[in-house]
């Protein structure tokens, strides 16, 4: 069976909004004098930023620091936020552009080794209780290894954003705004033309 | 907004799979937060990268590790004295900065900048953060040494 197509909906929508509205909710609890409600917002929101800074190929410290540098930026420029309820974006915002100046300054180097990003094997049971096997993800991520940087960036950056902000990815990769839909669809397709042709085996 | 094709959840649940935060990651970012003076007014330095100089395992040899801001830049030199104890050399310019701070755990020492050259002979191995003054202030993010 070929997993793409497979109709099983054996996952909650991911772009449930639950997470941004908590995310919001906390954030101006905190901003109202609540020290305590910026832990929930960080516990929600830095694994998405790792995804989405990682989508830089930026080797984990620098992930790291970069996240670090979004967080600290975050509650030194609370005021800066202009509605709480769009937290969420603000901070996949400012971790993209850290990310993307980072990476611009480092490219004279090899950002980073081919080892660094190799998976690694799921370390936990929960992790290997996931509805979709791990074979299935072995396959995508391959599948997923062969398209171009620039698309594998986009699609990891989409895939953890609900509502990826166009206008900011557009700079972020020298495209013009207009053709940011028309790119995500050519990489999907080059995605899924990939998968296909290995589909073939069971 | 249009609809997500599902594909992206399958992306989605895959990344999560195979390339995890770091499992430290959301309570050192939780510790950073809390430990943040807001009072202090600086702008904050940038890792640009770390390299070994020395093949060999994480944390042996020696480590280079680089920071900036605007014209600021600073490059640290951390040497393993032994398996506990550490020494940082470094070189900062572009701020004027005259002397260096550096906090470990509740440990604070102090060190003068002179020519843009500054160094910690002895320093516990672990989290650590530097701050600079000068014309401007200037801080380094927590890092590892």
């Amino acid at each position: 069976m070929n997993f793409v197509t497979s109709e099983k909906s054996h996952e909650p929508a991911e772009s449930d909004d639950g997470p941004w509205i908590r995310s919001g909710e906390a954030f101006a609890r905190w901003r109202d004098g609540d020290r305590g409600a910026i832990d929930e917002l960080v516990r929600e929101m830095t694994p998405v930023l790792w995804h989405v800074v990682r989508a830089y190929r930026l080797d984990e410290d620098v992930c790291e620091d970069v996240i670090q540098f979004t967080w600290l930026t975050l509650v030194r420029k609370a005021d800066s936020v202009d509605n709480p309820r769009a937290v969420s974006s603000w901070l996949i915002i400012t971790a993209r552009r850290q990310a993307w100046r980072v990476a611009s300054r480092n490219r004279r180097e090899d950002a980073v080794d081919d080892e660094l990003l190799a998976p690694a094997l799921p370390t936990s049971p929960a992790a290997e209780a996931e509805a979709v096997s791990a074979d299935d993800n072995h396959r995508l991520w391959s599948a997923v290894a062969q398209l171009n940087e620039r698309c594998q960036r986009l699609l990891r950056v989409i895939a953890f954003d609900d509502r990826p902000d166009y206008h900011h990815i557009s700079e972020d990769l020298g495209m013009p705004v207009g053709s940011i839909g028309p790119t995500r669809r050519r990489c999907l397709e080059k995605l899924k033309a990939v998968i296909s042709g290995e589909g073939a085996t069971p | 907004m249009t609809e997500r094709d599902p594909i992206f959840t399958q992306l989605r649940a895959m990344y999560e799979v195979l390339d995890p935060p770091p499992a430290h990651l959301t309570d050192a970012m939780i510790a950073a937060v809390a430990a943040e003076n807001l009072d202090a007014d600086y702008e904050l330095l940038s890792l640009l990268g770390r390299s070994t100089e020395l093949v060999g395992t994480r944390g042996s040899g020696v480590i280079t590790i680089e920071f900036s801001h605007d014209e600021a830049s600073v490059l640290l030199r951390v040497a393993e004295v032994d398996e506990t104890t550490r020494r940082v050399d470094g070189w900062v310019t572009g701020t004027g900065a005259d002397q260096a701070r550096l906090t470990s755990g509740d440990q604070t020492y102090t060190a003068d900048v002179i020519d843009g050259r500054f160094e910690f002979e002895t320093l516990p191995a672990g989290l650590i953060r530097i701050y600079f003054s000068g014309d401007t202030e200037l801080a380094t993010p927590t890092f590892e040494i």
